[in-house]
């Protein structure tokens, strides 16, 4: 595991982290729980800005396949062969995505080969989108010193996504940071339904699969305040449609899950549809 | 730590974001989301984060200025409902809290910036979370 991650860092873009003090920190460890803040209300008013915070590859790879076992499928990735089809920074920015949530599926699967091939495909695409203007010798040595301990890919492509994203919108780039997301977003749904059919539509990922419907609902969230950013508002038509066949799967294995039956035939059938749907963004992705 | 710093580019309020966000994160325990959401903000300004929270899982949200005169920064998280689940107001204006989310669901974490005392005040705030570590 060593060798992966020397390998790792000789290919690795960075991640400029400062250590030293820091201020004390007062910390509430609370259960969420319903509070009268009436009076604190009128303090809040519209909000300046918004940030939408989808789950990064590494968490969505996390929550969709931590518990699927051995299940892993090559064939499910997008090539490394493709990274040279991407010319423009929209397909390179999705791409990024996809191939980083890629690279986190294999890690989770174990398959630490493919993995390297997946995050030096990444590294590729980050170089030609400019990311490398931010590496530093500082970054290596601080990643030789922090991973050899600690075997997990997951906390390299965690450094590798929160640099990409602070590195787009430091430079005036926010579209690439959110296509960046939801290209990473989209390619865990494409690989968790297919993935579904080899589990036998089980209610654990069919469940896992629901709950990014919260995910969903910020995508379109993001695309309809960008109308007059072409290149993410180009999608809203698609998103939309995945959105509203993401509700219609969703209530229906609540139902099946609430009366504590299997997965349901109508809800199986709806899936196929979302299966497809999503299927069809991602390799107008890629492609 | 600065006092009314003025012009907070991008870049600085990264770094800050990585040195102090990070490090009242915890990554040991918590897994950080990928997301420093770091910006410059002016006395009475207000900045949202819209993130999805799954239940099941254990979350801590930082919230953090670089500048004493944002230190009753005040948050609040905020469900679809717009119903307010917890405002670090009752907390003496702590800075980082930590739950576990009965339902999953689609939260807002809203930061208003005190009004300056006195004159004009910028800085750098950040809003970090991480999850317990996969």
């Amino acid at each position: 595991m060593k060798d992966v991650y020397q390998l790792l860092i000789l290919l690795f873009f960075p991640a400029i982290l400062f250590f030293g003090a820091c201020e004390p920190a007062n910390n509430a460890s609370k259960d969420a729980k319903n509070i009268d803040v009436a009076d604190a209300d009128s303090d809040f008013h519209e909000a300046k800005k918004i940030f939408y915070n989808l789950p990064s590859p590494p968490e969505v790879s996390d929550m969709l396949f931590s518990e699927s076992g051995p299940v892993f499928n090559e064939a499910f990735l997008n090539r490394v062969e493709n990274v040279d089809l991407y010319e423009s920074s929209v397909k390179q920015a999705l791409n990024l995505g996809i191939y980083s949530t890629d690279f986190s599926f294999a890690s989770i699967a174990g398959q630490d080969q493919i993995a390297i091939n997946y995050f030096a495909t990444s590294q590729k695409l980050a170089t030609r989108l400019g990311l490398s203007n931010v590496l530093s010798q500082d970054t290596i040595n601080w990643l030789a010193r922090n991973f050899e301990n600690k075997d997990s890919l997951m906390d390299i492509i965690t450094v590798v996504y929160r640099r990409s994203e602070a590195y787009f919108n430091e430079n005036g780039e926010p579209d690439l940071a959110l296509l960046m997301a939801i290209g990473g977003w989209t390619e865990g749904m494409y690989l968790a339904t297919k993935l579904a059919k080899d589990l036998k539509y089980n209610t654990k990922i069919m469940d896992q699969i629901s709950e990014q419907r919260l995910s969903m609902e910020i995508i379109v969230q993001i695309i309809e305040s960008n109308k007059n950013e072409p290149n993410i508002h180009k999608y809203h038509e698609k998103f939309t449609t995945l959105n509203g066949q993401y509700k219609t799967f969703s209530n229906l294995l609540k139902e099946d899950l609430k009366q504590n039956k299997p997965v349901s035939q109508s809800t199986l059938k709806e899936f196929l549809k979302l299966e497809e749907l999503v299927a069809i963004l991602r390799n107008d992705f890629i492609n | 730590m600065g006092f009314a710093i003025f012009n907070r580019s991008v870049a600085q309020c990264v770094e800050f974001a990585e040195k102090i966000g990070l490090t009242l994160l915890n990554t040991e325990e918590f897994q950080h989301d990928g997301y420093l959401n770091s910006i410059a903000l002016t006395s009475g300004e207000q900045i949202d984060v819209v993130k999805p929270f799954f239940k099941g899982r254990k979350y801590r949200i930082v919230v953090v200025a670089d500048t004493k005169a944002f230190e009753y920064l005040n948050f609040r998280v905020i469900n679809a409902n717009q119903i307010v689940i917890y405002n670090n107001k009752v907390d003496d204006y702590t800075s980082i809290w930590e739950f576990m989310p009965q339902e999953s669901e689609n939260l807002i974490i809203s930061v208003k910036v005190p009004d300056a005392k006195s004159g004009y005040t910028r800085g750098c705030v950040a809003i970090i979370t991480g999850v317990d570590n996969y």
